[in-house]
């Protein structure tokens, strides 16, 4: 199998840290100020490009002046989850969106929406400099027709305090030890969550290709948690809050990001592992909406946000993955948050999974039967 | 005459039809719908209705058993705050009733976020029980829990419980009170004629508040209920995430109609100790 082609994740329903929720105001006023510093002088009106995605991704347009210099506004409306970018494009934001930052995984269901357009490769050069774990991933190309451009990623690690736990756990088995009861938390993520309880507990071969019954045992491995779980959070940043509280020290899923948060709030005793049973990767794009006003321009920033520039502000900046590899090996002390000396080795620790089915016929769970069996656990 | 007093009240009945009746009728008629990749598909039928009613049970039945205890005691200490403050502290009660109302500005997450500061591990309570040696491994039980949803609630929805019936007391004349005890009535009895007759309105208003503000909250339960799940942690997400607007609207008007029956039963039972 090559380990380059894979699939994807899960929603990210995290919350970012102050500091990023910061940055994103700063990065907002910055775009207010150069837009603005642009306007007089200029007979022409300025273009308002659309962007719908998380918070802080549009940080990384804001490392040169090209907004100012062209006079170009962004117009920023952040989501809370992946669904809402779909949600918003198929009820009347076809048209007047411009960028979209999909997870991968949600790809291929937004193509057969009709409501992404392709990307002109031609168009975005440093597509060549993205690492090839991630530049060719199959969700992104849809019958050989890219879709989005790769500009971050990361993988769901089991996060523990290294001050109550002092060898580092090697199964997610290691949840149920019983001096762990009520210390362990999670995030409510329905996808990455089933994705996980699929690797842990079922014999699927793609944990996004279920039967049945595999959804079944997921589902109710979920269930066996809530015996064992404190908190189920809605966001990352509130399970890095309850990781340097102390109020639970070990973590079914997790983000690699998540140890930077508990360092910034002056809890550096917090790491995470790769478990031997393995987990899933995500990897987030920009993507271009269907019928997008501003096509060429979405392109020029698609291009801007894999450039080495913008690649190091997130990565040194966000502490999130990234994926342009000369810009990898200028990272700082952010290269060490992220497996980047073994992206081979990460393959073998963490899987990129494809998205669930859509339609019914394939003889596998589809997504919304997903949700469906998310609710019971959510119920019990 | 009648047409002027007609046209003071159009621009409120615009606005009521505009804003609530409207979206009201338009979540009603898509909760008889269905949802097929991400559109809205216009097939009339009592699906959702059926799904939120036996899917959700148990969530519905979390979720009361959380917001009937909360609007109870908010209701009750709203009440006997609101008696201090009327009755019993003379010039300070102006006083009393501000402090309460300025908490209003402090925020609602802001709350939440306090509370998860006093009652965390690592928390003020715990802190202090540790540091006097009270107890040696911090108290669990106080969030994540049932115990620090309701603490949670009660501090926020206070004010809403104190201001209606603060207002109500305001018409009881405090020779009423006086007569009362003159002629023999027990504190007890001043305070069942002044909680169930005259501030009739002004509880019943506190306990609707707070019923139906706990009862439709999911970002609390979210921040300090730990795994509990409330039924509009299941009704957001449909709005958002999974884009199922039918379900939730089903799931919303389904809670809307168990809260106006609990209302409706408190209100009757108030209305058996009337006095025969």
């Amino acid at each position: 199998m090559n380990k380059y082609k894979s699939g994807l994740r899960r929603i990210r329903n995290f919350g970012l840290s102050r500091r990023n929720f910061n940055k994103g105001l700063l990065g907002t006023a910055a775009a207010a100020g150069l837009a603005t510093a642009g306007i007089p002088g200029t007979a022409s009106a300025a273009t308002d490009i659309t962007f719908l995605g998380w918070e802080g991704y549009d940080a990384g347009l804001f490392v040169d002046s090209y907004l100012a210099d062209n006079d170009i506004n962004l117009n920023t409306t952040y989501i809370g989850n992946n669904d809402e970018i779909v949600s918003k494009l198929v009820s009347g934001g076809v048209g007047t969106i411009d960028i979209v930052t999909p997870y991968m995984g949600y790809i291929p269901m937004m193509v057969a929406a009709d409501i992404l357009q392709p990307i002109d490769e031609s168009k975005v050069p440093n597509l060549s400099k993205i690492h090839p774990f991630f530049v060719n991933d199959p969700n992104i190309i849809v019958d050989g027709v890219r879709y989005g451009v790769p500009f971050t990623w990361g993988c769901a690690p089991m996060m523990y305090n290294t001050k109550v736990i002092s060898s580092t756990p090697e199964s997610w088995g290691d949840l149920f030890k019983p001096e762990y009861k009520g210390k362990v938390g999670m995030m409510d993520d329905p996808l990455g969550n089933i994705m996980l309880a699929a690797v842990i507990a079922t014999d699927a071969e793609v944990a996004t290709s279920l039967t049945k019954k595999q959804l079944d045992d997921a589902i109710k491995y979920l269930i066996s948690l809530k015996s064992i779980i404190r908190l189920n959070t809605p966001s990352w940043g509130d399970l890095a809050d309850a990781l340097a509280r102390g109020d639970v020290v070990i973590t079914f899923s997790g983000w690699e990001t998540l140890k930077k948060f508990c360092v910034d709030k002056g809890a550096d005793h917090i790491d995470y592992v790769y478990p031997k049973e393995g987990t899933f990767a995500w990897l987030d794009t920009f993507s271009i909406a269907k019928d997008a006003p501003n096509a060429d321009i979405d392109h020029k920033l698609c291009d801007m946000i894999v450039d080495v520039p913008a690649q190091k502000m997130i990565g040194d900046e966000f502490i999130q993955g990234i994926t342009n590899s000369d810009a990898i090996a200028q990272l700082g002390i952010s290269k060490d948050y992220y497996p980047y000396d073994d992206l081979d080795g990460l393959a073998d620790r963490a899987t990129f999974f494809a998205f669930p089915p859509l339609e019914e016929g394939s003889g596998k769970t589809t997504f919304n039967e997903w949700l469906e069996a998310y609710e019971r656990f959510k119920a019990a | 005459m009648k047409n002027r007093s007609f046209l003071l009240v159009t621009p409120a009945i615009a606005v009521f039809s505009l804003l609530f009746v409207l979206p009201f009728i338009y979540f009603f008629l898509i909760s008889l719908w269905k949802i097929k990749f991400f559109k809205l598909v216009r097939d009339f039928n009592l699906v959702n209705y059926e799904k939120a009613i036996f899917n959700y049970i148990e969530i519905f039945i979390t979720t009361y058993s959380v917001s009937i205890p909360v609007a109870i005691i908010t209701t009750v200490i709203g009440f006997y705050y609101s008696y201090l403050a009327r009755f019993k502290t003379g010039k300070f009660g102006s006083l009393m009733i501000f402090i309460a109302l300025i908490t209003l500005f402090g925020g609602y997450l802001m709350k939440i976020y306090a509370w998860k500061t006093i009652l965390g591990n690592e928390g003020i309570i715990n802190s202090i029980l540790i540091y006097f040696h009270i107890i040696k491994e911090p108290l669990s039980f106080l969030l994540y829990t049932k115990h620090g949803l309701v603490i949670t609630f009660v501090h926020f929805l206070l004010p809403f419980s104190i201001l209606p019936t603060y207002a109500a007391m305001r018409g009881v004349n405090e020779i009423e009170l006086d007569s009362m005890k003159d002629l023999g009535a027990k504190f007890y009895h001043v305070h069942f004629m002044l909680f169930f007759q005259r501030c009739r309105t002004g509880v019943l208003a506190s306990f609707v508040f707070c019923l139906l503000i706990t009862s439709g909250d999911y970002i609390t339960p979210y921040l300090i209920g730990g795994k509990i799940t409330f039924i509009g942690n299941m009704i957001a997400p449909k709005f958002g995430q999974f884009f199922d607007w039918p379900g939730g609207s089903a799931m919303s008007f389904t809670m809307l109609v168990i809260s106006i029956s609990i209302i409706l039963i408190v209100s009757f039972l108030f209305k058996l100790t009337d006095p025969k």
